[in-house]
């Protein structure tokens, strides 16, 4: 078998070989005319009844002298075949036999050993056709233009040829019912083309083509988005991975707030039925509906509108008619909601400033009794609104005189002295500080706690008074400490409105409180509070019930008085009437 | 093969006989029918949300991929032009086209798929009309630092000085009184580390001796302070600063520390603690609200021993200062408080001005 090599190798031989056999060959013998391998050119070709399979045979001449009659004898002997494996019209190349290797040499006579055959070139046989145009009769009649004057008829027949060959440029690239198209208008055009007949056939053809392809298309769109989605869902599965169910779903994780977010859903089945896409901000309890509408070769989408998207988190879920899809509402998806990042705009009235001046007498000796306290806070509150829905910081001063109330009731000298003249009441003032936090696990219930702490003095002069000790040099009977507490308390009800409040505090070495407030708005203009509280202050010694009554006028919005009035016993006989004033801000 | 015939036809010589002209067939033209249009389908799934900046990679799977031989994803970053980028086909089987990272910036690009054929061009996801958005949600950070840019009118720049004095008064008469004063530069960065800052301030007082009788003592310092203030949350930073310089006793280390919940420029809660060797700890909380614009207001309740209290470490005063905003990134503060130490109560207060550039 020739290699590509040795035919490149051969070629330059071929062509020489080719010139000299067309050139010069009639009327001679035929010969080798080149010798590569096992494989021989010869110059006898389809133009000489040769073709594959032909089998040559390798003739030597021999030449003679007849010694008697001194004639010159010539003959020829076959010494082997050659097989033709391929031929030209005029050359062969053939395979020689393992016995005639070696042997063969250009210039070897040739002869057809099982006699000549007709060959015939199919290709060459149709152009030959495709240029005789058949008359009416079937017979090939050709491309031709007939006029009277040879010149005429032939520049006719150039102009047909061109007109054409311009529609022929134009389909190039087309497809193939626009290049029939193309052709039919040429025949309307051109009726009497010497090319009419072939055009009809290339008209045909196209047609057939174009129907061909038709009817693929008609196929394969016949069960668009059907039986072919799941053979191409395997092919994205192979890339990005299986989907949920018969979807993959495209939603973000993160989103910034107020802004709308779509949800998208590939679907490699089709879905069957209406899908609805259900969302809600986290903590809200019902999910707004919004239909998943068909886009594109296979999508589903839905968009959750900006006001939706709010809170911590934002909440979905898909659900059919009758069942759900992703997610449900139990388990719903959820979307990462940004912060509130930009500055809001001052939240007005969220602050409270409260100062309240409280004077309590519990024994009804205002100035000359033993039962006495004075206190003044004032409180700074701020309602974030966030988990510490509201901070508090606070101030006060408790200022008074206290003491068993069995003494101060039983002293017939109204000194609280006891049985074996001992003053056993004692002066207190306490300034302290605290801060409050307030949490609203419920929109009606709010938890406040209040650490708090203080600096304690105490004296126990009777001389003395509440306050001798704090601005003396005599430190005499003047005790100095601290005192830690604690201040809790439950609101329940609206906090700008109507609420109840549950208190429970307690400061070391200083006192217990419990108190129920009702807050409570008559009329927006007129805050009032009602209070019952359960104490041991000014010291703790014996505990008492205070009953008090706050009104206040809130002329304008953003401050108010109050007035207080109150009414205290430790018992029947230990009894006492008292006020104080407050002045609240609402900022 | 029959185009190829045709051509070698009307290439080949033309004959020109004298016999007579053929009649041509009969040629019926019939409009051709409507060609079915042939589509691909492209399945994808959506990009719903990148990073700022970075490439975005569609991967589809085609079918019917010969009909529209040109698979496209037309992009548009907010209201630029449309811009496209072609579907390759990879060895993988699987369709790609990127998105490139320029167009990848908030809030997002939007994009649709689109088809183009001897059909035309078909849509086969989204639509100019309702593209679908690629979300690019800006980092938590940017988003401050957004926000603080707008907030400040791009200032970074800040410059306060303040000026502030506590009486505590004595029962014995002795003054226990401080003087300080602090002049400092801030640099806002914005990030988790939001500013850094360094200061200059003094701190001059005098606290009653153990011995009533002796008096007062005096004591002082001047110090220099680096400060950095880090935002752990939107509603969340942290102040620490560390204090060196020189006090009546020798040199002086210091540190302090402010946890403050809220922005520092709107309504918060402030947690602050300062141990200055020599003049003694101070505990704080603050409460500021913003609800009486352009003001803001605060109360304080600081317990301290400054100026390094000699007979009681309880000094209590409670504090209110307001800052009004200016123009210009001009504000003024003035504070007023109330406190004592041993004895009865007396009055404080402060000024101080705040220049932000």
């Amino acid at each position: 078998m020739p290699t590509r090599e040795s035919t490149m190798r051969t070629l330059p031989l071929l062509v020489v070989l080719a010139v000299v056999a067309v050139g010069g060959r009639a009327g001679a013998d035929p010969v080798v005319l080149g010798v590569d391998g096992d494989t021989a050119y010869v110059d006898l070709g389809a133009r000489d009844g040769v073709g594959a399979g032909t089998t040559l045979e390798l003739v030597r001449v021999v030449i003679a002298t007849d010694p008697v009659t001194k004639r010159s004898l010539r003959d020829a002997f076959a010494l082997g075949t050659l097989t033709v494996s391929r031929a030209g019209d005029h050359l062969c190349q053939a395979t020689v036999e393992p016995d005639l290797r070696g042997r063969i040499a250009v210039g070897d006579q040739i002869r057809v050993a099982d006699g000549e055959h007709g060959y015939a070139d199919p290709w060459a046989d149709r152009v030959l056709a495709s240029k005789q145009p058949r008359g009416a009769d079937g017979q090939p009649t050709g491309p031709t233009v007939v006029t009277a004057d040879p010149r005429a008829s032939a520049s006719a027949a150039v102009a047909a040829a061109d007109a054409a060959s311009t529609v022929w440029q134009s389909t190039l690239g087309q497809p193939p019912r626009a290049r029939a198209t193309a052709w039919q208008a040429f025949l309307i055009a051109n009726p009497k083309s010497p090319y009419v007949a072939a055009v009809n056939t290339e008209i045909a053809s196209l047609t057939a083509q174009a129907d061909a392809l038709d009817k693929a298309i008609a196929a394969a769109n016949a069960d668009r988005g059907a039986g072919r989605r799941p053979a191409i869902a395997d092919a994205l599965a192979a890339q990005v991975g299986r989907p949920e169910g018969a979807f993959y779903v495209s939603a973000p994780t993160r989103v910034s707030p107020h802004r709308p977010v779509a949800i998208t859903l590939t679907a490699v089945h089709p879905a069957a039925g209406a899908l609805w896409l259900y969302a809600r901000a986290e903590g809200t309890p019902t999910y707004a509906r919004v239909e998943l509408v068909a886009d594109g070769d296979a999508y589903l989408r839905a968009t959750i509108p900006a006001d939706g998207v709010t809170g911590d988190a934002l909440q979905w879920y898909v659900a059919a008619d009758d069942r759900a899809v992703i997610g449900s509402a139990d388990q719903p998806r959820t979307i990462e909601i940004e912060p509130e990042l930009e500055d809001p705009p001052p939240a007005l009235g969220r602050t409270q400033i409260h100062t309240a001046l409280d004077y309590v007498d519990f024994d009804g000796g205002l100035e000359d009794g033993f039962d006495q306290y004075l206190q003044w806070e004032v409180e700074a509150a701020y309602r974030f609104m966030t988990r510490v829905h509201t901070a508090r910081v606070g101030f006060g001063i408790m200022t008074g005189t206290g003491g068993p109330k069995d003494v101060i009731d039983e002293d017939p000298t109204q000194q609280c002295l006891d049985a074996a003249g001992v003053y056993r009441c004692r002066g207190v003032t306490f300034s302290y500080v605290y801060t409050d936090f307030e949490f609203r696990p419920r929109k009606q219930i709010a938890v406040m706690l209040r650490p708090q702490a203080g600096l304690l003095t105490t004296d126990e002069r009777p001389d003395g008074g509440p306050r001798r000790c704090g601005n003396t040099t005599d430190l005499d009977g003047c005790n100095f400490g601290k005192g830690y507490g604690l201040r809790a308390r439950v609101r329940i009800g609206d906090e700008l409105g109507t609420n109840l409040e549950l208190a429970a505090g307690f400061t070391s070495s200083v006192g217990t409180l419990f108190e129920a407030l009702y807050n409570w708005t008559p009329t927006p203009k007129v805050p009032v509070k009602l209070a019952v509280q359960v104490t041991d202050l000014p010291v703790p010694e014996n505990f008492g019930v205070r009953l008090v009554a706050d009104v206040g006028w809130r002329g304008v919005t953003w401050v108010y008085p109050s007035v207080r009035v109150s009414y205290q016993a430790r018992d029947l006989d230990h009894v006492g009437f008292s006020g104080g004033l407050g002045l609240n801000f609402d900022w | 093969m029959r185009t190829i015939i045709l051509c070698l036809s009307l290439l080949a010589p033309v004959v020109a006989t004298a016999q007579p002209a053929p009649v041509a067939p009969a040629v019926v033209v019939t409009p051709p029918p409507a060609a079915p249009i042939a589509r691909a389908t492209v399945l994808h799934v959506p990009v719903a949300e990148a990073a700022a900046g970075a490439a975005v990679t569609l991967v589809a799977a085609v079918d019917a991929a010969w009909a529209e031989p040109l698979l496209l994803v037309r992009y548009r970053a907010g209201a630029a032009p449309w811009q496209e980028v072609a579907f390759r086909h990879s060895s993988t089987g699987g369709w790609f086209a990127i998105i490139p990272g320029p167009a990848l910036v908030a809030p997002g690009v939007e994009y649709y798929i689109v088809g183009r054929g001897p059909g035309g061009e078909q849509t086969h996801f989204a639509s100019e009309q309702a593209p679908h958005l690629v979300r690019v949600e800006p980092t938590t950070t940017d988003h401050l630092m957004a926000a603080d840019a707008a907030r400040t009118e791009g200032k970074t720049e800040t410059v306060r000085l303040d000026v502030d004095a506590q009486d505590f008064g004595n029962r014995f008469g002795n003054p226990d009184e401080y003087l300080r004063g602090e002049l400092e530069w801030t640099h806002r960065i914005s990030r988790g580390l939001y500013s850094i800052g360094f200061g200059f301030g003094f701190i001059q007082g005098r606290t009653p001796r153990a011995d009533p009788t002796l008096g007062s003592a005096t004591h002082a310092a001047r110090y220099g302070a680096a400060s950095v203030r880090l935002r752990l949350r939107p509603w969340a930073y942290v102040d620490g600063r560390l204090i060196l310089g020189v006090s009546h006793e020798g040199f002086m280390r210091g540190t302090a520390a402010t946890a403050t919940f809220g922005k520092p420029w709107r309504s918060n809660l402030a947690f602050g603690v300062e141990v200055l060797e020599d003049l003694g700890p101070s505990l704080s909380v603050r409460l500021q609200w913003d609800t009486v614009p352009p003001m803001l207001m605060g109360v304080a309740i600081v317990r301290t021993e400054l100026p390094g209290a000699i007979t009681s470490q309880s000094g209590l005063f409670l504090k209110y200062d307001a800052t009004y905003q200016l123009e210009h990134g001009l504000a003024v503060r003035g504070a007023v408080s109330y406190g004592s130490r041993d004895g009865q109560g007396k009055f404080g207060g402060g000024l101080g001005v705040v220049t932000t550039f």
